[in-house]
């Protein structure tokens, strides 16, 4: 049985706010440009260094960006 | 001025490398034993090589210093970093499977003890380490 944890972003709408792409973005978080892509498709959560980071290149809190929406067995699921 | 130095020790390698190669190969025409000049050859080689590609990446990267933030960009990403951990992970996982099997077959099929012992060997080395690191990571995190 595995917990998942539901993480969304709003990552790509903050992206896109700032006229940014996703390269552009990647540039400047010193992440590879398939990191921005895995977490704008909520593949990927975040480390809380990259929230951080995130959050601050954006001037907004981490919970604009990231919404925690609690956790669900995977089983539940099928 | 480090990255000076960095170039001056590969190269002192590198002339390490191939100082041993030769001394290998000069070995070998004097006929010594197989194993001396097999392993002066084989260790100034495998310096040679290492250190040949360190400079070669240093001169690269000096070159074009937007592909080596590129490549530490790689590198040091949290998601790549992850998938590195994960699939070491079930490679070693599998790896492991395979070396005992490997080491029972081998004892079976009455391959010689000394391999056989050296199989085990690795295995219980395995153990170790990894009860090693653990530890190691247990205080540091």
């Amino acid at each position: 049985m595995e917990v998942v944890n539901n993480l969304k972003n709003r990552l790509e709408e903050f992206r896109k706010l700032h006229g940014l792409t996703q390269e552009e973005l990647a540039e400047k978080l010193k992440v590879s440009r398939q990191t921005i892509g895995s977490l704008e498709n909520g593949r990927y959560n975040p480390s809380i260094l990259l929230a951080f980071k995130i959050a601050n290149l954006f001037g907004v809190s981490i919970e604009e960006i990231f919404i925690y929406e609690g956790e669900n067995d995977n089983d539940d699921e099928k | 001025m480090m990255m000076k130095n960095k170039l001056l020790n590969n190269c002192l390698f590198e002339l390490l490398g191939m100082t041993l190669f030769l001394i290998g190969v000069i070995l070998m025409k004097n006929n010594a034993e197989k194993y001396i000049y097999g392993l002066f050859i084989g260790l100034g080689l495998g310096i040679f090589i290492i250190f040949a590609r360190k400079i070669e990446a240093s001169v690269v990267w000096k070159k074009y210093p937007d592909i080596k933030q590129h490549l530490e960009i790689e590198i040091n990403d949290e998601r790549n970093t992850i998938i590195r951990d994960k699939a070491g992970f079930k490679t070693n996982l599998i790896m492991n499977y395979l070396l005992l099997v490997l080491t029972i077959m081998f004892a079976f099929m009455g391959v010689s003890v000394y391999v056989v012992l050296s199989m085990v060997a690795l295995i219980i080395t395995q153990g170790v380490l990894f009860i090693i690191f653990s530890n190691q990571y247990e205080q540091k995190l």
